[in-house]
Order: structure tokens, then C-alpha cells, then sequence
């Protein structure tokens, strides 16, 4: 839904151009050579290299040097008991197996003379082996929630009041997320304004109701709509964005400036959790993960204006809510 | 564009009878098993295994598409972008200098967003098979507190009237020559300031008096409530458990103990 912004072609387009920009102005690589005797080479495999397995790893050895030019790079190693010889400056290999293998290189030069040296390849296990700190972390949040939801000491039921608030506020960031589309004609894109309800629930109700209606409402929308394996990523990225805004957004009973530091820091948040969780545990890519972050800003820059003049105008229209 | 508030479709299938926790434990546990996967072809099987399990509940290809719509546009950004931002590899099809389009990265793209249409309509198997009701009523079995198993309720309840309210202010307010689709974005989503007004006062004063008919039902009278539907695992539903443990455990072994790449 949200996460696909409104103007992700356009978007495609630049965050290409900028990249093009980026690899030209650090892709250029100069050689060395010095013209002195024969002397012998000096063999460079470069750096360790730590991959994931099915990754195909390319060798560099062109740091290696020689005053007469090197006629011969040799790459060897064991894997799966069987020895292995690849030949050339940069060749390629396919690791299918985990393992730290220990790969020496042997370059040779027109003179015969020849040095070697040493690279580590570790092959990790996968996804899950590699991103363990973030998958623990995760389990951890869980475990939280968890207990939260389960063993409050209190033994008697929130009351009515909050659970009608919650429940209602909940529905509305599900149901506003939902039919509100701001169509945006030129590439066909849109985008909705669940986040001025997340916003107007922190600033109205504070930090526990805009997590809570942020967090579930948005990620109620998303079941609802078909995109379930985002949830869990919408209650952390909306629940953050409500719960952070709500704390800061009242500082002050509200102060102007309050409000704009809320805004921007609980977006900051969403936008933040939604790049990090769609480039490390969705894995979708940087250009996919780029291309939401810049969608996702537009769109926080929107929903909060919104919230905050919704924050303002319904105190007006409904004067029972002074009151809180 | 059709628009459905609930994806749960009413049928009488071996999927809409398994207990809900059943099916929530299944679409974890294959979630699971679409992070595992690194291989283009397994994952396809295990798409086409989802696929299969909709197909046999009934799914309307409708709701489907629906529901798969947004999942499509991410897979095709996923495919059209990962190869710009991932040079490794050989043959390299297209050479501009720093971009580099390599085969195995296009691929890799491909798998990638392959992982993500599993991920996604793995859930459909849940939602469109299990009432909300049944939903929220596994959440408290699962050890959610009643209260916020209320809350949840309350808001599936509320989800569909809100959407219709806002529709409706929505017409009201372009019967009042309130034009929505002129004017440069933000223009356009401050339009909108004038239906969510409304709506979010209509929405508290619903509050308010939900709270009224909360309290006047005894709510929260004794905490050692009971329940008029109980669930209740049957033979069925511990067959389909260590069906989807088996095929989530399987995978495991193989790639973990034998080093299959899968």
C-alpha cells in the first residue's frame, strides 16, 4: 500500500542517475607499474571476503604487482575434498557449500619469478546464520509484546473507555489508510493518509494510544488488504512513528515547535524501520528499499501536516476532547 | 476499483474448518521456510504449493487479485531495480561503464521478489479462510488477554463502517463542489482535511457511546470470564500440524545437515 509511494517510477529513474554518478566518480582505478630490474612479483588476493552461500565470488587479484608484467595468476584451493585451480586475474566461483576456505594465490612473471599470498573466503550459512543479531532482536521485541499483552498485574480489564477509544481510533487509522488514496495521475501511483490519524491519535491522546492505534490500525490494514508479510514490519515502523511523536508532539501541552520536532521524529522512525526491515529481512534490494524511503518521506511530510491540522481543528469541532 | 473489507470468503472446505491456531502456526512456519529457500526453483514450488492450497479453499480469483495487486507492483520494482545495485557475476549482458547488468543478478532479483510473493500469499491461506471472529478468538486461546482481544474485535468491527462513513462524507462533500481530483498533491491531500474532520469526530462520539454500551453489559464485571465458543484441536488439526512442521523440517535437514542448497 503506503509503501509503494507515489512517484516510484520517477523515482527508479533518479536514484539511477545518482548512482551512475556515484560509481563513476569512484570506479576509476589507476594501475601501477614500475619500470625498474626484474625483480619479483608481489602476489595481492585482496581482502578476506565474507559471502553468503550460492553467491558467486569473483577473485581480484590485479593488486598484485611486477616490474615486468605478471603472465600468470594461479587461484587454488579445497572444496568439497577435491582441489581446486582457477586461472586468471579475476576469475569467478560458485560457493554451494559453508565454510571458511583458505585460497592461495600464485602469480607468476615474465621472468619466471613468482610470490604468493593468502585470502579467506568464509561462506556463511544464509540469511539466517548472517542476520541473527537482527532475527534475536526481533524475537526480543516479541517476547516484549508479548508480555505485555499477557501479564499485566493488574487483575481487572482496562477500561471501557480506553478500550472503546483504542478499539475505534484503531479501526479509523485501518479504515483512512484504506480509502483514502490521493490519486497522483502522472505515474499512476498514489498514496493514502493512514499517517495523519497515527499523527492526530499522538498528539490528541499521547504516546500509548499512538502506538498502539498507529501500530495495530495500520498493520490491521495491511492484513486486510493482502500484504500480511508486512505487518510485522507496520507495527514496528507505525507503532514507532505514533509512539515517538506522541512523547515529544506534547512536550510543552503542545508547544508549535513540539509538535513540528514530533512529527518529524516519529517520521523519522517509520521511514527508518520500513528502509532497514525491507533491505535486511525482506531483502527486496536497495533500489526497491530506496525507492520506499523517498515514498515514504513524501508521504510522512503529508500525513503530518495533516495530522497536526486534524490535531487542532477536531479540538474545535468536538469540545468534549478539551476536556481530556 | 472493486474494494473488499474482508478478504474471508464463506465455503465449506478442509481449510476453513482447521482451527485457526493451526493456520496461524502454518503461515508462520512457511514464512519460514520462504526465508530458507535461496533457490529460484524451490521457490517457485513452494509458490505453486500456496497456490494449490488457495485453489483447493476456494479463493475467488477476484479477491486474489486484489489482494495480490500491491504485492506486484514491490515484486516488479524488486526485478526492474536489483540488478542495477548488484554487479557480481558473469556473462554480463549490458557493460554502461559503472552499471554493470549481469545474468546471475537478474536472477537473483527475480528470487528475491519470488521470496516476497511467498511471503505474501502464504497469509491469504489464513485470511481467506478464517473468520475474524475465529481469528481473535485464537489470539486470546494463544494467551492474549481478553481486553485486547476486545479491542482487536472492536476495531474489525468498526473497520468497515469507518470506510463506509468516509465514503460517504467523501460524496456529501463533492455534492458540495468539493473537487477532488485537481491540484498539485499536497492541494489535494489537504482536500481531504475536510472528510477526515468529520470522520474523526463521528468516530469519537462512536467511542463514546460504545464505551456507555460496554459498561451497561457488564463489561469487566468478573476477570474469570468464560467463552460461549470454545476451540477445541481435533485429529484433523494435529495432522495438518505435523504436515506443515514436516515440510518446514525437512528443508532444514536437508540444507543444514546435508548442505543441499534449496
Amino acid at each position: 500500500m503506503n509503501r509503494l509511494g507515489v512517484s516510484s517510477y520517477s523515482l527508479v529513474v533518479s536514484v539511477a542517475a545518482i548512482l551512475a554518478f556515484l560509481l563513476l566518480s569512484t570506479g576509476v582505478q589507476a594501475s601501477v607499474i614500475t619500470a625498474q630490474g626484474s625483480e619479483a612479483p608481489v602476489a595481492d588476493a585482496g581482502d578476506d571476503i565474507t559471502i553468503v552461500v550460492g553467491d558467486t565470488i569473483r577473485f581480484d587479484g590485479t593488486g598484485s604487482i611486477d616490474d615486468v608484467g605478471i603472465t600468470n595468476y594461479t587461484w587454488n584451493f579445497t572444496y568439497e575434498d577435491e582441489m581446486q585451480l582457477l586461472y586468471g586475474s579475476a576469475p569467478e566461483f560458485e560457493f554451494l557449500t559453508v565454510g571458511t576456505y583458505e585460497v592461495t594465490l600464485r602469480v607468476t612473471d615474465a621472468d619466471g619469478h613468482n610470490d604468493t599470498d593468502i585470502l579467506a573466503v568464509v561462506v556463511e550459512g544464509n540469511f539466517l546464520m548472517k542476520y541473527w543479531p537482527f532475527l534475536l532482536l526481533g524475537a526480543l521485541v516479541a517476547v516484549v509484546i508479548f508480555q505485555l499483552f499477557r501479564s499485566s498485574r493488574r487483575k481487572e480489564f482496562v477500561s471501557p473507555k480506553l478500550v472503546a477509544r483504542y478499539g475505534v481510533l484503531t479501526a479509523l487509522t485501518a479504515a483512512v489508510t484504506m480509502a483514502t488514496f490521493v490519486p497522483f495521475a502522472p505515474t499512476k501511483g498514489y498514496f493514502n493518509l493512514g499517517d495523519s490519524i497515527v499523527f492526530f491519535s499522538a498528539l490528541t491522546f499521547a504516546w500509548r494510544a499512538g502506538g498502539i492505534c498507529g501500530g495495530f490500525g495500520s498493520a490491521a490494514a495491511d492484513i486486510l488488504l493482502g500484504s500480511g508479510y508486512f505487518a510485522p514490519l507496520t507495527l514496528l515502523a507505525k507503532g514507532s512513528e505514533g509512539a515517538v511523536c506522541g512523547l515529544l508532539g506534547r512536550i510543552r501541552g503542545g508547544h508549535r515547535y513540539a509538535v513540528v520536532l514530533g512529527i518529524v521524529a516519529g517520521g523519522a522512525c517509520m521511514v527508518f524501520s520500513y528502509f532497514v526491515g525491507e533491505l535486511l529481512l525482506l531483502n527486496v534490494g536497495w533500489g526497491a528499499a530506496l525507492a520506499e524511503a523517498a515514498g515514504n518521506t513524501l508521504q510522512v511530510a503529508i500525513g503530518g501536516t495533516i495530522g497536526a491540522l486534524l490535531a487542532f481543528s477536531v479540538k474545535k469541532a468536538y469540545p468534549a476532547l478539551a476536556s481530556e | 476499483m472493486v474494494m473488499f473489507i474482508d478478504l474471508y470468503t464463506e465455503a465449506n472446505t478442509f481449510l476453513h474448518r482447521l482451527d485457526p491456531r493451526v493456520k496461524i502456526f502454518a503461515v508462520l512456519l512457511l514464512s519460514v521456510l520462504a526465508f530458507l529457500m535461496t533457490n529460484l526453483y524451490s521457490l517457485l514450488l513452494l509458490l505453486s504449493f500456496i497456490f494449490l492450497l488457495l485453489f483447493l479453499s476456494r479463493a475467488k480469483w477476484s479477491k486474489t487479485y486484489f489482494a495480490l495487486k500491491f504485492v506486484l507492483r514491490l515484486m516488479l520494482l524488486i526485478v526492474v531495480l536489483w540488478p542495477f545495485f548488484d554487479r557480481t557475476g558473469t556473462p554480463i549482458l549490458l557493460d554502461f561503464g559503472p552499471v554493470q547488468i549481469t545474468e546471475p543478478a537478474i536472477w537473483r532479483g527475480v528470487t528475491s521478489a519470488l521470496r516476497v510473493g511467498c511471503l505474501a500469499s502464504v497469509w491469504y491461506i489464513l485470511m481467506f479462510t478464517t473468520s475474524q471472529r475465529d481469528l481473535v478468538l485464537a489470539l486470546v486461546r494463544f494467551g492474549l488477554r481478553f481486553d485486547y482481544g476486545l479491542t482487536i474485535a472492536v476495531s474489525l468491527r468498526f473497520f468497515p463502517t469507518f470506510v463506509s462513513t468516509i465514503d460517504s462524507i467523501t460524496d456529501a462533500q463533492k455534492a458540495r463542489g468539493l473537487v477532488f481530483a485537481q491540484g498539485g498533491l499536497l492541494e489535494r491531500s489537504k482536500k481531504y482535511v475536510a472528510v477526515l474532520v468529520p470522520a474523526v469526530v463521528s468516530a469519537l462520539r462512536m467511542a463514546d457511546s460504545l464505551s456507555l454500551a460496554l459498561q451497561s453489559r457488564a463489561y469487566g464485571a468478573r476477570f474469570d470470564r468464560t467463552y460461549l465458543r470454545q476451540l477445541k484441536m481435533q485429529a484433523k488439526d494435529y495432522v495438518a500440524l505435523v504436515v506443515v512442521v514436516t515440510l518446514l523440517v525437512l528443508p532444514m535437514i536437508a540444507k543444514y545437515v546435508y548442505s543441499v542448497p534449496i
